[in-house]
């Protein structure tokens, strides 16, 4: 039950995002994490219609488990594939490029320690698929890390976005630690990870908001 | 299952075709990709076949975890090289992929048709709104991150992987929905996201208008 309950209100979010996002006069840095919200969203309502319409293969992460994937897409979306080009011009960026590694270096670590390290009781191609599920954490944590750690830029993208980089960083790690909790047996385990994601999803959505209050005051 | 949609396919794509030397400039490429969607309907049906004859799983299995995912890469395809070679305008491409995504619908549409035993009225509304909103909405929204492949390359290359994935998820609850007891919300589901999306546009538009 806690699970549906947290798939609707993940939804109702989901979609209220989208709904007040499109035709506002924001920079699209701040739209775009949105998408990581509707990814989550499909993601729930997948494993709840699975579950529900008896669809559920036992111990095989499902299509499902792409939404994981593409909302991942989504963050990285933001930090690499918008704001990277605006903030880093090459020029004295080579110490925080270096640093940076640190963050997708850790999450690897927690990748290995969780997933790949379990016993027997899970199938190799299940814990290859669940890897592959997580890879966009890593470039995705590593954007984040390098625009925490890049000098202030004019636009004042990165001075606006340092909450909302730290709520990524911390709900990447959440992520793996929710996989592997969607991978154990017990129930009440299961929706505590639910539970703490969804958490983390308003904390970033949160978080954004706080950042888009912050670009308007500074233009 | 590949005869009859092969069958199809004839019957419905060389009237099409022949529209095609009438038809001129954007009209013309709408068409020819409407087509395109009926071929890749055509393909995917063989490469869901192949799968169900050669590989280790049943076509439930199969409908519900490889076609949406088979079929969405195969409906960006044609997209993806069309933006690619003709660097077409913007709302030429988003033309052409809901050409893609309707298309698609239509031939799939026609086979389920032919192929149930219990053909309604009823039934035929389920399909029609049913999956005639879901592959357009889905190949648009590829359609949309594809747009960005010459303004925008970096944010093209991990934005329509992104929307790609969420296509894949929205076509695999779709294709739940719609084998189960809940079929209505098969309906449901694709169409709030269409009114959604829409109601959205129409807003953008209009704020844009009064700025």
């Amino acid at each position: 039950m806690i699970y549906y309950i947290t798939a609707i209100c993940i939804t109702a979010c989901s979609l209220f995002l989208v709904w007040r996002l499109i035709g506002q006069k924001i920079p699209m840095y701040y739209k775009i994490p949105a998408g990581f919200v509707c990814c989550f969203a499909l993601e729930l309502l997948s494993c709840a219609v699975n579950e529900i319409c008896g669809a559920s293969f036992f111990g095989d992460p499902g299509v499902g488990a792409f939404g994981i994937f593409g909302g991942f897409c989504f963050l990285l979306s933001a930090n690499y594939g918008q704001l990277d080009s605006l903030v880093d011009d090459g020029s004295d960026t080579a110490r925080a490029r270096r640093f940076a590694l640190l963050a997708p270096a850790l999450d690897a670590i927690l990748i290995v320690v969780l997933l790949v390290g379990l016993d027997g009781e899970i199938a190799l191609f299940n814990k290859i698929m669940f890897v592959v599920i997580l890879l966009p954490i890593l470039p995705a944590s590593y954007f984040c890390l390098k625009h925490l750690l890049l000098p202030v830029d004019a636009f004042g993208f990165l001075r606006s976005s340092r909450l909302y980089n730290i709520a990524v960083l911390a709900v990447g790690v959440l992520f793996i630690c929710y996989l592997r909790m969607q991978m154990s047996d017990g129930d009440l385990i299961k929706n505590i990870g639910t539970v703490l994601a969804a958490v983390s999803v308003f904390c970033l959505v949160l978080s954004c908001g706080k950042g888009v209050k912050i670009w308007k005051q500074l233009f | 299952m590949e005869a009859t949609l092969l069958t199809l396919f004839i019957a419905i794509a060389i009237p099409m075709t022949m529209m095609l030397f009438v038809f001129k400039g954007k009209q013309r490429t709408v068409m020819a990709f409407l087509l395109i969607g009926f071929y890749v309907c055509l393909l995917a049906g063989a490469i869901n076949s192949i799968v169900l004859k050669y590989g280790a799983y049943d076509k439930y299995y199969i409908t519900v975890n490889i076609a949406p995912a088979a079929e969405e890469i195969l409906k960006a395809l044609p997209i993806l090289f069309f933006a690619f070679v003709w660097k077409p305008e913007r709302q030429l491409l988003l033309e052409c992929s809901l050409a893609v995504g309707v298309g698609f619908a239509v031939l799939e549409n026609a086979f389920f048709m032919a192929n149930t035993s219990d053909l309604s009225l009823w039934f035929s509304v389920i399909r029609g709104f049913g999956a005639g909103m879901m592959h357009g909405i889905c190949t648009l929204c590829v359609g949309y991150g594809i747009t960005l492949i010459h303004t925008k390359r970096k944010l093209f290359y991990t934005g329509s992987m992104a929307i790609l994935m969420t296509a894949i998820v929205f076509h695999s609850i779709y294709n739940v929905l719609i084998q189960s007891r809940y079929s209505v919300c098969g309906v449901v589901l694709p169409a709030v996201f269409f009114l959604i999306l829409i109601t959205s546009i129409k807003g953008k538009r209009k704020n844009y208008g009064k700025n």
